[in-house]
């Protein structure tokens, strides 16, 4: 996993864009479940990184292997 | 010659000055000086300056107790101190003193005017921010989305960053701003030195901050003239990242807040606007994740009423189908029925048509092959020998057959003889 993470701004701008397509423009099953994920992944991580320090997420980051 | 002695001289001085001049006058001059020594007496110097030029000078004071009266009255209308640097207008009786020499004595200042100067000043000063084209840059940046790495212009004594960091390592929702203090004075002459050095140190690691913040505690409401220095505005407006202003002051803003990305009246309310922009931010991220799960859902549904549509046409479209196969096989069969019917109907009508002459010819045939037969029989009955026989022929017969016309007997062959009523065998002696 790359250390230096999306940023915030781009990642919310993926996530809107992911809300926009399954609103939008009816992805199939398959692709709904990966968007779907992409984009929970996307909010966990702006979530944590709103809540950890930059070096605490770098662990946890490490942590997961 | 005549001559006076040095102190004739300075009282004569003294004599005509108080003769000529009024008992006081409105002067404007700009303090350069300025002490208050221990009774509470003020001591100051006055200039008038064309540029860098000094083109007059005196010195003043003010006593102790008028001191108190004016410079308490000038601060609560001016919110800034009697001090080196500002313009006053003043009233003033001329004093000369036999020892001290010349000295203005005052007895008022007209704060307002002050004021009005003040306002000029600035006013040139924001004139010359525009007129350089630099008075919009911070203000024109946008904010970062999610500002947590936050660099702290303030003065690590000042109430204003305690309460600052209070309020933002504790605030509620655990989250994490990295902050670093760049410490400053926040009041007085030497302040926009001083944070003009830190906002350039600030400009040496850049990339580690998303934005700055300028704080100061709140109490004293005065000396916030260094926040309109012209040198500590420019950098401020032109400062790459934005800054926000949390100078805590109640009157018109300084020209720092005017330049200033954001301004906020107290450090508290930096802390509230930093806090409340990651809370925005957060909410906005489960609106998404709230968004993301109602519609995963409903997609999810509106795929399995699909599905459960698709069933439904298939299997429909199968029944209909199978129903109007048999359908068309029924109508087949009946069809096949029906012209089977017809064909049997109508051949049989052609036999039917066929039949009667037919019948009658048959019957005709066997009328005339009967009696055909019976003259057959009757022509048979008169050829057959044993008509012959009962008149009285006979016939002979070797080895039981009809004896050739042309065979020549040997002797001792045996014949037969058929009679009407019997067979005699004789054998033939000589032919």
């Amino acid at each position: 996993m790359s250390k230096k993470s999306i940023s915030y701004k781009a990642a919310l701008e993926r996530i809107e864009e992911i809300v926009d397509i399954i609103e939008n423009q009816q992805p199939d099953i398959d692709d709904l479940s990966n968007l779907v994920k992409e984009a929970t992944l996307l909010i966990k991580d702006c979530k944590l990184r709103l809540k950890t320090t930059e070096n605490e997420l770098n662990r946890s980051l490490e942590d997961l292997g | 010659m005549t001559h006076l002695s040095l102190f004739e001289l300075t009282s004569l001085i003294k004599t005509e000055l108080e003769k000529n001049l009024e008992p006081s006058y409105w002067v404007i001059a700009e303090i350069s000086d300025l002490k208050v020594n221990a009774k509470g007496h003020c001591y100051m110097e006055l200039v008038e300056k064309e540029g860098n030029f000094v083109s007059a000078k005196i010195r003043a004071n003010i006593w102790a107790y008028t001191y108190r009266n004016l410079s308490g009255w000038f601060e609560a209308i001016t919110h800034t101190t009697l001090r080196p640097g500002i313009k006053i207008l003043l009233n003033a009786t001329v004093q000369y003193h036999e020892l001290y020499g010349m000295s203005l004595n005052i007895k008022d200042i007209d704060p307002n005017f002050t004021l009005g100067e003040r306002a000029r000043k600035r006013q040139e000063i924001i004139q010359r921010l525009k007129d350089e084209g630099i008075f919009d840059m911070n203000r024109e940046l946008p904010l970062p989305l999610v500002p947590q790495r936050i660099a702290i212009i303030s003065s690590e004594t000042a109430a204003g960053y305690g309460d600052f960091m209070s309020q933002i390592t504790d605030n509620g929702r655990h989250f994490n701003f990295k902050t670093q203090l760049f410490p400053s004075l926040m009041q007085g002459e030497q302040a926009p030195k001083e944070i003009i050095a830190s906002l350039l140190s600030i400009n040496n690691q850049i990339s580690a901050f998303d934005l700055v913040i300028i704080i100061r505690g709140g109490g004293s409401q005065i000396d916030l003239d260094c926040f309109d220095d012209y040198e500590l505005t420019s950098h401020i407006a032109q400062f790459p990242i934005p800054i926000i202003t949390g100078i805590g002051h109640e009157r018109d803003e300084t020209i720092s807040d005017l330049v200033a990305n954001t301004r906020l009246k107290t450090p508290t309310a930096v802390a509230e606007f930093l806090i409340s922009g990651l809370e925005r931010f957060n909410e906005r991220l489960n609106e998404m994740a709230y968004r993301l799960e109602k519609l995963g859902q409903q997609q999810l549904q509106n795929a399995q009423y699909a599905i459960i549509n698709t069933v439904h046409e298939l299997q429909n479209a199968t029944k209909k189908l199978v129903y109007n196969a048999e359908k068309e096989i029924d109508h087949k069969g009946l069809i096949l029925k029906y012209s089977i019917h017809d064909f049997f109907r109508s051949e049989k009508r052609k036999v039917d048509n066929f039949e009667t002459p037919l019948h009658k010819a048959k019957n005709l045939r066997l009328i005339e092959a009967d009696k055909r037969l019976t003259n057959l029989e009757k022509q048979l009955g008169l050829l057959h020998p044993n008509a012959v026989l009962k008149r009285g022929f006979t016939m002979t017969l070797l080895n039981g057959k009809m004896i050739p016309p042309n065979i020549e007997f040997k002797g001792g062959e045996e014949i037969e003889t058929i009679t009407a009523q019997q067979k005699i065998v004789s054998t033939v002696k000589k032919s």
